[in-house]
This record gives structure tokens, C-alpha cells and sequence, in this order.
């Protein structure tokens, strides 16, 4: 296995009226092709800032975006538009990220088109193709997002980032709109064809049940940084970061059964416009100490593979 | 056995529209709901849920959402021969309701405080300075500092704002809460943070309630009593126990089949094949028919009848499956 991407210090700060808005903040990752990596945090954590800068859809404000050994913060804009290619996109909302003017086989036909150099008879087979492989009827072709359901609109959303056979894939919020039986449906799309085609997709979503299910690496972010990462398995076996703890714990459970041991968290998000310095999450933290508060905690490897940013992380869990 | 706070009797109700003909959105639902207890609606996208709540409250929008047939009874009154003007006194002083989304049901313009004094002077008549004195201790009891009243929407966060929202719904004390998703557009420990706070709320208050919800977590955590939606009918109800322990209907089952689970290991989600059905063209027979592994000739023929397996739970099928939940 090789590694497809690998993220080094990467930073994305916005400026806003009352600073800066630090929404990706020195987050560092790879991941090996064939893999997925498993993007989980609230809403306003960063986390669909962090997909964009990885494809360079966002300027990254520092840090470098590796993508098979090549820095793509500094290639031409021919180069990149190459590269492109093997990048795409499935974004959250299938009402919102489709052309309403576009029928379904103009939609998937697009990004041909703008790649270029191939017959219409070529494009045609390949579009026919895709609404294959993603399970939508060829008596659609013709029709409009609106006379489609949220299930078969995120179905052309994926035909057509998959369209120019890319080796890698972002996904944001893939499922999120969607009922659970069209969820599962679209799950299991989505494992189907990466299997096939052996894509790597970084996903990136709120639900963790969802995220376990379908990753190999998670990563736990808050307020631009990750505070926990570690194999799918690993990470709900043992979850060191008490934020990890407060999210996992937080998730309501369909067993009427279930103890459940909620650990509140006190307050909201703080917020990520000039971030004081010290843990980010020290204020919601019922652990904090002091000197939380105080400096920056580093990243540990608490066990290989498994990082996790908190000063108290061995303390608290006796490692 | 405590007394029974709201039933709806065999209520139907139909969208009759221009273009695409009469939409049954609603057939022949009924259930009731003890005082104290919580039933949740449980179902996916266009199953009715929302349309059930708006017709108990008598908010469907005219013309074109009418009820074909049924009623429902509120406090032993048929709502549907009462006229708008008292309607207009029940609803937020004996009903109210939790809309969806927490940041388009608040007025961008009214400060929070007012928007709840509003509420009270409505249904009372104190005086303007009385009103919002009330309208603070409301905001008080789902966590918000008093100072805060005097803020405007866009100042709060989603979690605060939903909380605005659920004191607004209770500055009267009402006898039932209806909840249409609560706590969906909330991030999880927000959520958390807000169905705990409800959940002491109705103890204390002793609040009937009426949760809708798809999330079947939500449901376990809060509901007494489930009813299961799907294309405008129940298809199955009965105690939460007997939802979630000794589901029967198979769409149910293929419901809980389809949740990616916490703590298993499979790599592939059991699934539902298919979609529901479009409610302007409705199969003859039972609705779930064509997505169903246990279709038989019978089940495509007639309508199926509610069933009541064991005292209390209900199912709408004619080969119910008898599972128990593997935990």
C-alpha cells in the first residue's frame, strides 16, 4: 500500500470582521490508497473546510497538501486542473448541489465534457455506465433533480464525482439528508464501488455510527484541530479524549434497555475567532486542570496509531 | 390506569391539489394517549408524521389539506365541531407544539422575551411588565439566563435557540406538547443537553407529550407508547417494549436491520430495497407490499386490517414476523 494523501500541518484561517477565524488549525494526517479516513465533529468544528483545502478548492494558509508525494499548494494551474481529475467531491446536500436546469444525464456528462478529448458516443456509453454502477433506472436520464427523490439525487451526485474515474474522494455529509433505509442504501453504494474501483474517500460527517461503519482511520476534530485519532475499532474500544467520551456517549441509543452514562457537556462550542491559547476544549472539559488553560497540549501516541491531544490523557486513563 | 388526554378516531386526511390529483396523505390513524405519557411517531420522510400533528391542531393549510374522515378528541371534546375561535384558545394554552426547525419558527425581529410574553398575554390577560416577568422565568427553566431576554434570535446559537423555542411551547403550561423533531437540525451533545432538559421538564410539569421523530435513539430515550408510520398509516404500535423488543411488522424490523450499529462489526448494512410508495397512487393492498420479502398474493389483494398481536400492540400485516430484538 502507498500513501495516496498526506496533510502536514495544515492551517485554513479566515478573516473575519471581529479577527481571525481559525477553522482548520494544524491538523496533520495520511492516508494509504484504498483506505478511509473517517472525519468526525459539530457543526463549526472545521471539519468540510478541512475536505475543501485538502482538494485546494480553499487556499490552505499553511502547512503542506501532499497528494502521491506532490505538494499541490504549489503546482501550475494546468497541473492542477490535472489533478483534479483524480480529485472529486460528493457534497451534503443533494437538494441544494445540483443545477436544477440540468438534467441527470447533463449533470453526470459534465465533467467530461469540461475534461475533454472524448466523442459524444464515448461520453454517452460512460454515463449509461455510471447510472449503472450507482443504481439509478435509465429512464431518468432525462429528468430534473426535482422530480427525484433526496436518495437518487445524492446517486447522481456520486455518479458524477466518480464520472472521471478519480483515485480519491471527498465526502461531506454523503448521507445526512437522507432517510435511514435510503442511508443504508446509499452506504452500501458507496462501499460497493469503492471496492471496484479502489477509491480512497475521506469522510467526513457528524453521525458515529455512521463513521464507524464505514471507516478504517477516524479522526475526531473540535474547533479546528484534532483531538483524537485512531483505526475505527481501536477508537471505540478505547476512546481516551474526554470529548471523544462526551460525543460517543452522547449519542442517543434505539435499545429501550440501554443505561445510558451521558457525560454532559457543560456549554457550546466556544468560540474559534482568535482562540485563546491552551486546550480548546478545557472551558467544556470536566477534567480541566490549570494548567489546561495555560499552553497548548501536544499530541501523544497513548498506543501506535493512536493519537490523542490532552495533557491529562494518561493520567485520567492510567496508561 | 390513567385517563386518556388525546385520541384521534379513524382520521384521514387528503392534500387535493391541481396537478397531481388527491394526495392520501393520511388513512384511517388512531390512537390514543394517556395523561403523563409520551408517544412517539416514528417514520421516514413523507410518511405523514408531520401532516398527523398538524391535523390534531387543525393547522393544515386550507384549501387543500382537508380531513376526509375521523376526528379527535381532546380532553373527551371533539376539536373538529369546535369553531376557530376556541381552537385559537386552545392552541398554545392547551396544545402546543414544537416546530422542526429552531431557526425559522422564532421571529428575527421580536426579542426572545417578547416573543414569549406574547404567547402568555395572548391566552391571559395580565399586564404587559407581568407577562414578560413569566416570560423570563420560562426562559429560566430551560437554561437560559434572564439577562438574555432582552437578545434577539440570530444572538443565539441552534441548541438555545430550539431551547427559546421549547418556552415559548411551554410559557402556558399546556396539557400536550407536540414535538415534530425536536432536536434534529442539533448537533449530538446539544441534543443531548436538550432531550435531558425536556425529559425533567414534562416530569415535572407532568406534560403528555406527542414526539415525532425518525431517529429511533431519540424515541427509545423518551416514548412510552411508538406508533410507526409508513405511507400515511400506522403500521404498527404498542408500548416502546414492544417496538423495540418484539417488533413484528417488517418494515419495523427492516427499520432497526438498517441502522448502522455502535457496537457491531459488520462491514454491510441489512437494507430496505425500494422506496415508499408515491401517496397519490397508493398500492391496493398493503402499502409495504412491494418492498417486502413476505409479500404474498394475499397481501397485494385488500388492504390489511390492524391486528392486535398481545394486549396493547398492534400490527398491519398479515404474516407479522414475531422478532425478538438481539441484544
Amino acid at each position: 500500500m502507498s500513501t495516496i494523501l498526506e496533510v502536514k500541518d495544515l492551517k485554513k484561517y479566515f478573516k473575519v470582521n471581529a479577527g481571525t477565524l481559525h477553522a482548520v488549525d494544524g491538523v496533520n494526517f495520511k492516508i494509504e490508497e484504498g483506505q478511509t479516513l473517517g472525519v468526525v465533529g459539530e457543526s463549526g468544528c472545521g471539519k468540510s473546510t478541512l475536505g475543501r483545502v485538502v482538494l485546494h478548492l480553499l487556499d490552505n494558509t499553511g502547512g503542506q497538501i501532499l497528494y502521491r508525494g506532490e505538494d499541490i499548494t504549489s503546482v501550475s494551474r494546468e497541473k492542477l486542473s490535472q489533478l483534479r481529475r483524480e480529485m472529486q467531491i460528493i457534497f451534503q446536500d443533494p437538494f441544494a448541489s445540483l443545477n436544477p436546469r440540468m438534467t441527470v444525464y447533463q449533470t453526470i456528462a459534465e465533467p467530461m465534457e469540461i475534461a475533454g478529448g472524448c466523442t459524444k458516443e464515448q461520453i454517452q456509453r460512460r454515463v449509461s455506465e455510471m447510472m449503472d454502477t450507482v443504481g439509478l433506472a435509465s429512464r431518468f436520464v432525462n429528468s430534473y433533480p426535482h422530480e427525484l427523490d433526496g436518495g437518487r439525487r445524492q446517486r447522481i451526485g456520486i455518479a458524477r464525482a466518480l464520472v472521471l474515474n478519480p483515485r480519491f474522494v471527498v465526502c461531506d455529509e454523503p448521507v445526512s439528508a437522507l432517510d435511514v433505509s435510503i442511508q443504508a442504501q446509499v452506504l452500501n453504494l458507496m462501499l460497493d464501488i469503492q471496492e471496484q474501483m479502489g477509491l480512497t474517500y475521506i469522510f467526513i460527517t457528524h453521525d458515529l455510527s455512521v463513521v464507524k461503519y464505514i471507516s478504517d482511520d477516524i479522526m475526531v476534530m473540535y474547533l479546528g484541530q484534532m483531538v483524537e485519532k485512531a483505526p475505527a475499532e481501536e477508537l471505540f474500544r478505547h476512546r481516551y479524549h474526554p470529548y471523544t467520551h462526551a460525543l460517543i456517549s452522547a449519542v442517543p441509543i434505539p435499545d429501550i434497555d440501554h443505561k445510558r452514562q451521558r457525560i454532559q457537556l457543560k456549554g457550546e462550542l466556544t468560540s474559534p475567532i482568535n482562540p485563546r491559547p491552551g486546550c480548546r476544549f478545557a472551558a467544556r472539559c470536566i477534567h480541566a486542570a490549570p494548567e489546561c488553560f495555560a499552553e497548548d497540549p501536544e499530541i501523544q501516541e497513548v498506543s501506535p496509531g493512536h493519537f490523542v491531544r490532552c495533557r491529562r490523557v494518561r493520567e485520567l486513563n492510567g496508561l | 390506569m390513567a385517563e386518556t388526554i388525546l385520541e384521534t378516531k379513524n382520521l384521514s386526511i387528503a392534500y387535493v391539489t391541481k396537478d397531481f390529483g388527491t394526495c392520501r396523505a393520511i388513512n384511517d390513524v388512531s390512537f390514543s394517549l394517556k395523561k403523563g405519557h409520551t408517544l412517539g411517531l416514528v417514520g421516514e420522510t413523507g410518511a405523514g408524521k408531520t401532516t398527523i400533528a398538524k391535523g390534531i391542531l387543525r393547522l393544515l393549510s386550507v384549501p387543500q389539506g382537508r380531513v376526509t374522515d375521523g376526528t379527535v378528541i381532546f380532553e373527551g371534546e371533539d376539536l373538529y365541531r369546535k369553531s376557530e375561535r376556541a381552537m385559537r384558545s386552545i392552541r398554545g394554552r392547551k396544545i402546543s407544539m414544537i416546530f422542526q426547525d429552531p431557526m425559522t419558527s422564532l421571529n428575527p425581529i421580536d426579542t426572545v422575551g417578547d416573543q414569549i410574553a406574547e404567547v402568555i398575554r395572548l391566552h391571559s390577560s395580565i399586564s404587559r411588565k407581568e407577562a414578560f416577568r413569566r416570560a423570563v422565568a420560562s426562559l429560566e427553566m430551560v437554561g437560559i439566563p434572564s439577562e438574555r431576554a432582552g437578545e434577539y434570535p440570530h444572538q443565539f446559537s441552534g441548541g438555545m435557540k430550539q431551547r427559546v423555542v421549547i418556552a415559548i411551547a411551554l410559557a402556558c403550561s399546556p396539557d400536550l406538547l407536540i414535538a415534530d423533531e425536536p432536536t434534529t437540525a442539533l448537533d449530538v451533545t446539544i441534543q443531548a443537553q436538550v432531550l435531558d432538559m425536556m425529559n425533567d421538564l414534562k416530569q415535572r410539569l407532568g406534560t403528555s407529550m406527542i414526539l415525532i421523530s425518525h431517529d429511533l435513539g431519540v424515541v427509545a430515550e423518551m416514548c412510552d407508547e411508538v406508533a410507526v408510520i409508513y405511507a400515511g398509516e400506522i403500521v404498527e404500535m404498542g408500548s416502546a417494549r414492544d417496538i423495540f423488543k418484539h417488533m413484528a411488522h417488517p418494515y419495523t424490523i427492516g427499520m432497526f436491520e438498517s441502522l448502522p450499529d455502535l457496537n457491531s462489526a459488520s462491514r454491510r448494512l441489512k437494507l430496505i430495497p425500494g422506496l415508499m410508495p408515491d401517496p397519490t397512487d397508493l398500492p391496493k393492498g398493503c402499502k409495504f407490499a412491494p418492498r417486502c420479502s413476505h409479500c404474498t398474493q394475499a397481501c397485494t389483494e385488500a388492504a390489511v386490517p390492524l391486528t392486535e398481536l398481545a394486549p396493547g400492540h398492534f400490527c398491519r400485516c398479515l404474516c407479522p414476523q414475531q422478532k425478538e430484538a438481539q441484544v
